[in-house]
């Protein structure tokens, strides 16, 4: 046997496997983002159904769970309604918004019409918030805590039981 | 409708023309502008395009912001453009980016700490290959070209033969004085 051969074999495969080994545990959608744990950018928009501007008013005592989104988005769809579901069984202790961005406002008004709007949409035109969220597609979920401190960041569609355990232990915090 | 946490403002007729304006200033990430504010122009321009090329479009496979077409990369490239207009620095500008993307933004590594390995890495793989190809070159030269040893063997078969022959003569002609 060469000897040299397999520590030279092993000394690039053992850190190989390591480094992959420590990833196998985690969530690929639970994107680790330099933004969790400090406070969320705030913003305000337009509404795409009233046209008025909101702010949401984050860090004022309510948790809020903010989804980026587009009409193109083909788990988005599915997610939309997921998200309606959420918003309708704790809209009154958490305030759900959709953020669409790279998108017109006819298709998002289409959309809508379609898939029910039980929670404020807004535009983000110039996609100026999507980056100041660093976003990098859609969709992607912020859980925001009542102090406006972003605790998760979700890349991908969630499933109903995903976004009911993350409000819960947004709601177990206390503000 | 939209609960008691949202405050709602009146409309702008405006159509999609939006104010952001409760955005986080950059200046608010990264302090004030430590450049010099560039006029609209050819300097700008090119400026934008020079500083989106060192910086990774998020929604692309490893393609830099300037040469990327999705809408992404072009609103990152507006605040690029935006930024160095208001005099700020390249570095400011990445670390604004740096805030909400991480250091992922970057298509180059910065050159500190831990991070020289990623620039040194390679330069040292690099010459642990030249090394190698050199030694086995030399090992292969080595074993195809005649020795030292080979020549004085040669010469010692060389030395005995021409022993043999001389005996031989001497001895014919011993054979023959005899005779």
């Amino acid at each position: 046997m060469n000897w040299k051969v397999l520590a030279g074999g092993l000394a690039v495969l053992v850190p190989l496997i390591v480094v992959l080994a420590m990833g196998f545990g985690k969530d690929p959608h639970a994107v680790r983002s330099p933004l969790v744990g400090k406070p969320a950018p705030t913003f305000a928009l337009k509404a795409v159904d009233t046209d008025q501007v909101v702010d949401p008013r984050l860090g004022q005592g309510k948790p809020v769970v903010l989804n980026f989104w587009a009409t193109w988005c083909q788990p988005c769809k599915t997610e939309h309604g997921i998200l309606e579901w959420a918003a309708g069984r704790h809209g009154k202790d958490v305030q759900f918004l959709g953020l669409v961005y790279e998108d017109t406002k006819v298709r998002i008004q289409a959309f809508l019409k379609q898939y029910g709007s039980g929670y404020p949409t807004l535009v983000d035109v110039g996609g100026k918030t999507a980056i100041a969220y660093g976003v990098g597609g859609v969709p992607e979920t912020f859980f925001i805590d009542a102090n406006g401190v972003i605790r998760e960041k979700y890349a991908g569609p969630l499933s109903a039981p995903q976004i009911e355990e993350r409000v819960q232990r947004l709601l177990a915090e206390k503000p | 409708m939209l609960g008691v946490y949202l405050m709602i403002f009146a409309a702008s007729n405006a159509g999609d023309v939006l104010p952001v304006s409760e955005l986080p200033e950059p200046a608010k990430i990264v302090g004030n502008p430590k450049g010099s504010t560039i006029a609209l122009g050819p300097e700008l321009e090119a400026i934008t395009e020079a500083v989106g090329s060192r910086m990774r479009c998020p929604v692309c496979q490893g393609s830099s912001v300037s040469a990327s077409p999705s809408e992404m990369a072009r609103n990152m490239k507006a605040q690029v453009k935006e930024m160095l207009a208001d005099g700020y620095t390249e570095e400011q500008i990445f670390l604004y980016f740096e805030a909400s993307y991480g250091e992922f933004v970057r298509l180059e590594p910065k050159k500190e700490g831990m991070k020289w390995g990623v620039w040194l890495l390679p330069l040292f793989a690099g010459i642990v290959g030249l090394l190698s190809i050199v030694g086995v070159l030399r090992r292969y030269l080595a074993s195809s070209l005649p020795t030292s040893d080979d020549s004085q063997n040669a010469e010692m078969v060389e030395y005995e033969a021409e022993l043999l022959r001389v005996r031989a003569l001497v001895s014919g002609e011993a054979v023959s004085d005899a005779g």
